[in-house]
């Protein structure tokens, strides 16, 4: 059962004879109860719980549960304390319920400046801060492989380089996984799988205990499945016979050993995309086409990434050294790693897991508290205004005996009411925003399913909201305690306005940061606006997608293969509703395949990288890449034609045609082959969108078609999608039906994806922003009304005298206009040296753009105008006479 | 303030059903809220806090007690004085409820 450690914080609320009496059965209790509930309710179950305990625990102090015979303890005199200050509650209480008004705004902005903070720590602490959940996770570290000279970021090793490695001293063990995707069947549904095919002790390097069987063994042979819990689930309805059953890998057979745990999660640093959850997970075998990569004296082609336990008092640079030795002696023995710089970084796995999140969310940090820091100057702001309103109620209390120091605690008092008021309701922000994250998250972000509000949460809650009581409930507190009871009561009309500088200041600083907020998630629209209309050069709406693999078991290649995915094409071609349909592999934006490309005519000269691509002829007219030269493949063509993208053309043989020459590429790993141009299509942007859009080959599927390896199939269609599924997957069954339907989606899908951390950026910081600019102008609103209102008698007497009322209008716009400007002239310049922690999110955009800062200067102006024209407006109204009685 | 206690100022709703579901039967805390949560056919469910709250005061003041028993979780049963508690309690009730019904505030009872 999972322990809710929070639980022993919040006791500390209570009594010491209670905790003492009943901590165990209270974190019983929450641990029953929260076993009890869902886990999608469970976000509120806690909070419904955390204050549940933290009334009684309140109702607990104040009203103790025997109350002791008089005496001379000191027990007494905190029994004194505890009831004068059970006296001063009811009292502030009944204070603050009376001025609702003030109570809501004060309460609102803690809630917003609390919450908003709290729900972006609990996705920090989720990702940054929380320890993945494995044995002694500070010792596994993750070996990078890197051709630099080539741009190879995070190569793929080979069963050779794995060996080597493991003789690096520091290491305790080293372990390699390769993920593919295999199909599954002998399970219900022939079904696409997510596989680990990892070395013999890779799950028990992580610490993980099967939840039934066992895991894999070094000396196991081959052969062997441990299945994720969800598979189990899944596919087996979680029956402890799956254990021993027998299941179908492409074909090939292989028995269950073991169910993992529920909570076991392969975190793994993202390479070209997120990592798919592993449904299960294989031992090395020869089955499928690539099985020599695990020995070590296999093929130079790699597929294996590798995780490493350091040794106990191993430090990373000792594994860093020794791997050093390992690659001093790879390059001497392999010319290419020489050539390319090949090198290998040893790091901390968390460290990667999260290397690509961390500058993002390190900023949505600092954007998030400055509105904590907008939230504190306001409730600073109201205080202070409420304070100097109280002045001769506070003199009062002082000349009827009461203590400086009773008078100073009886406003802390209030101030923490008010903070726990907007701290309970800033949780409640945050539990909403806590169950809301797993659905707007980009995939990118890892660890999202641990976002959640546990017990560090809660402190960072509680503690950033007793940060702003003390900080901003000291100052009215403090100017309470200094009043003079003689010089306040005996002027009977206190005219001097204290701190009005200092409230104007932190208005000012409000609307400054704002600004700065503003302008960065003004940025932040313009890119994702800007990312939403790039042309991609091909027409992804109405195109629906899917994954198909055949096993190499059944099929031969290419004239098998290509036969089946021909047969797939025109049969889904042929479905009432779709317009056409096409193969290729990859699909943009769903992976990568690329190499060399040179100009074959004489002496060879290398172009350098390019992208690859295995289509068929129907694919190019399914997603509209209009083919501007030349022709398409056809029945009968020789093997070795492609079609060159648009840009490859103008690059090679600039102002002359292309089709009829030759070029030279390297698809299938057998060294450089000539290839004859016979059409050039559109560019597209199938990797990036926000790259300039990459050269492609494409080569004919008919020659080239692929087995043990999923190749996309696109269907041009307006049908719906619970109309197309199953029609789509009645095709794969009449056809073979052993091989599954993957991954199916919308086009679009993919193509969204691409700007899904941008706009997951954009969502909270635009969040933020709004929040921090509503605040602001409320501060400001506030601080002109107050202002204005002691200034009535002022009006009055000039209205009295003849003054025109807009001219009195005109006095006070005025006077909030130059706080306006001060803090546009501040906030803009700010966000000018600010705004460049945010160029690698934007796209198009400058972080200067000029026209992002006028908009949002513009928009602060005008609200700024209607905050100060609202309460300008109201006085300019009043009847002179009125305004000098009421006084 | 009060020095003075009368028990009655404890017997808040939450109490009430503790010391009702322990009439019948020894029980632990998380029996307890199941037992209220069914009575009340889940129209009160009670929170880790408010439930031992009152149970600290309840065993605190005698009206309720400890069952020694092996298991883990501890369980309670209710005292003669808790059940006296309980009694006047429920007499005041009644009697509120039989003065509604004759006011013709409540539907008679069939």
């Amino acid at each position: 059962m999972r322990r809710h450690r929070w639980t022993d914080w919040i006791l500390l609320v209570f009594p010491r004879e209670f905790r003492d009496a009943h901590r165990t059965e209270v974190r019983d209790f929450v641990e029953s109860a929260l076993a009890d509930v869902n886990p999608a309710g469970r976000a509120w179950a806690t909070f419904a719980i955390v204050l549940d305990l933290l009334r009684a625990g309140i109702r607990l102090r104040l009203r103790p549960a025997r109350l002791r015979a008089s005496g001379t303890s000191p027990r007494e005199e905190r029994e004194g304390w505890t009831a004068s200050t059970a006296h001063d509650v009811r009292l502030a209480v009944r204070g603050l319920s009376r001025s609702a008004g003030f109570s809501f705004v004060v309460v609102m902005t803690l809630a917003l400046g609390v919450g908003l903070n709290t729900a972006l720590f609990s996705v920090v602490n989720a990702v940054l801060l929380r320890p993945l959940g494995y044995e002694e996770p500070d010792r596994l570290a993750y070996l990078t492989a890197t051709l630099p000279k080539k741009e190879i970021e995070d190569l793929l090793l080979s069963g050779g380089d794995l060996s080597d490695l493991r003789q690096v001293a520091a290491f305790e063990t080293v372990e390699g996984i390769a993920r593919i995707r295999q199909n599954l069947n002998g399970a219900g549904l022939p079904r696409q799988v997510a596989v680990g095919w990892v070395s013999g002790g890779f799950l028990e390097m992580f610490g993980v205990v099967a939840e039934l069987g066992r895991l894999h063994r070094e000396d196991d042979p081959p052969g062997m499945v441990v299945l994720s819990h969800g598979m189990w689930t899944d596919a087996f309805g979680a029956d402890p016979d799956a254990l021993g059953a027998s299941v179908q890998l492409d074909g090939y057979p292989y028995t269950i050993i073991g169910v993992l745990p529920h909570d076991f999660v392969l975190h793994f640093p993202p390479r070209g995309g997120a990592n798919p959850d592993i449904d299960l997970w294989k031992n090395p075998d020869e089955f499928w086409q690539n099985g020599a990569i695990w020995s070590a004296q296999g093929p130079e082609f790699g597929l294996i990434r590798t995780v490493a336990r350091l040794r106990d008092g191993a430090s990373f640079e000792d594994a860093q050294d020794g791997v050093d030795v390992v690659v001093a002696d790879l390059r001497a023995r392999f010319p290419d790693f020489e050539a390319d710089d090949f090198r290998i970084s040893v790091d901390g796995l968390r460290a990667r897991v999260v290397e690509e999140v961390r500058p993002t969310l390190t900023l949505l940090l600092g954007a998030v508290s400055l509105v904590l820091i907008i939230a504190c100057a306001n409730v600073a702001n109201l205080l202070l205004v409420r304070g100097q309103g109280r002045r001769r109620e506070m003199a009062l209390r002082l000349a009827l005996g009461s203590t400086r120091g009773r008078v100073g605690r009886y406003l802390m008092i209030e101030s923490l009411l008010l903070s726990v008021a907007g701290t309970g309701l800033g949780l409640t922000v945050a539990a909403w925003f806590v169950t809301a994250v797993p659905r707007f998250a980009p995939p990118e972000l890892p660890l999202v399913d641990f976002v959640g509000v546990d017990g560090v949460v809660l402190s960072f809650a509680i503690g950033a909201s007793l940060f702003v009581t003390l900080l901003v409930g000291v100052l009215p507190a403090l100017a309470a305690v200094r009043t003079d009871p003689a010089a306040e009561l005996g002027n009977g009309r206190a005219t001097g306005v204290r701190g009005t500088g200092l409230r104007r200041g932190l208005v000012v600083a409000q609307l400054a940061l704002s600004i700065v907020l503003l302008v960065g998630a003004g940025l932040l629209t313009s890119s994702v606006v800007r990312l939403q209309r790039v042309d991609t050069g091909f027409d992804a709406s109405n195109v629906y997608t899917f994954g198909v693999s055949i096993p190499g078991s059944q099929y031969g290649w290419p004239e098998e293969a290509n036969a089946y995915y021909r047969e797939v094409e025109a049969r889904v071609a042929a479905l009432p509703g779709v317009e056409s349909a096409g193969v290729v592999w990859p699909m943009p934006f769903a992976g990568g395949w690329g190499g060399e490309h040179e100009i074959s005519e004489g002496e060879p000269i290398p172009l350098g990288l390019v992208s690859y691509r295995l289509a068929t002829e129907s694919y190019f007219p399914t997603v509209r890449i209009p083919l501007s030269e030349g022709r398409l493949f056809r029945e009968g063509d020789p093997t070795h034609v492609i079609v060159v993208s648009r840009g490859v053309a103008e690059r090679t043989w600039p102002g002359r045609a292309a089709v009829g020459r030759s070029l030279r590429a390297n698809p299938w790993g057998r060294g450089m082959e000539d290839f004859e141009v016979i059409g050039v299509v559109g560019d597209i942007r199938g990797l990036d969108l926000r790259a300039s859009p990459e050269g492609t080959l494409y080569f004919d599927a008919r020659s080239w078609s692929w087995v043990d390896w999923e190749v996309h199939v696109l269907a041009r269609t307006s049908v719906t999608e619970a109309a197309l599924l199953p029609a789509l997957r009645a095709v794969l069954a009449e056809i073979d039906d052993a091989v599954p339907l993957a991954h199916p989606a919308p086009l679009e899908d993919a193509l969204r994806l691409q700007s899904a951390s941008t706009r997951f950026v954009l969502v909270l910081l635009g969040g933020f922003a709004a929040t921090a600019g509503l605040l602001a102008v409320v501060g400001l609103y506030g601080v002109i009304s107050y202002s204005v209102g002691l200034r009535s008698r002022e009006f009055g007497v000039r209205i009295a005298l003849g003054s025109a009322r807009w001219g009195i209008l005109a006095m006070v716009i005025k006077d909030g206009g130059k706080l306006t400007l001060a803090g546009l002239v501040l906030g803009l310049a700010g966000a000018w040296v600010l705004a460049g922690f945010l160029d690698a999110l934007l796209f198009e955009v400058t972080a200067t753009d000029p026209s992002t800062y006028l908009v949002v200067a513009i928009l602060l102006a005008v609200c700024s105008g209607i905050a100060s024209w609202i309460p300008a407006w109201r006085v300019s109204r009043v009847n002179a006479v009125e305004a000098l009685r009421a006084n | 303030m009060p020095t003075s206690r009368n028990p009655r100022d404890l017997l808040t709703p939450a109490a009430l059903h503790i010391l009702l579901s322990l009439a019948g039967e020894e029980l632990h805390g998380y029996a307890i809220k199941h037992a209220v949560e069914d009575r009340t056919r889940g129209k009160m469910s009670l929170g880790p806090g408010t439930l031992y709250e009152a149970v600290h005061r309840m065993a605190a003041d005698g009206w309720i007690e400890e069952v020694e028993s092996g298991g883990r979780r501890r369980v309670y049963r209710i005292t003669s004085a808790g059940l006296q508690i309980l009694d006047d309690e429920l007499q005041r009730l009644d009697e509120i409820v039989t003065y509604a019904r004759r006011a013709d505030l409540l539907p008679r009872a069939t």
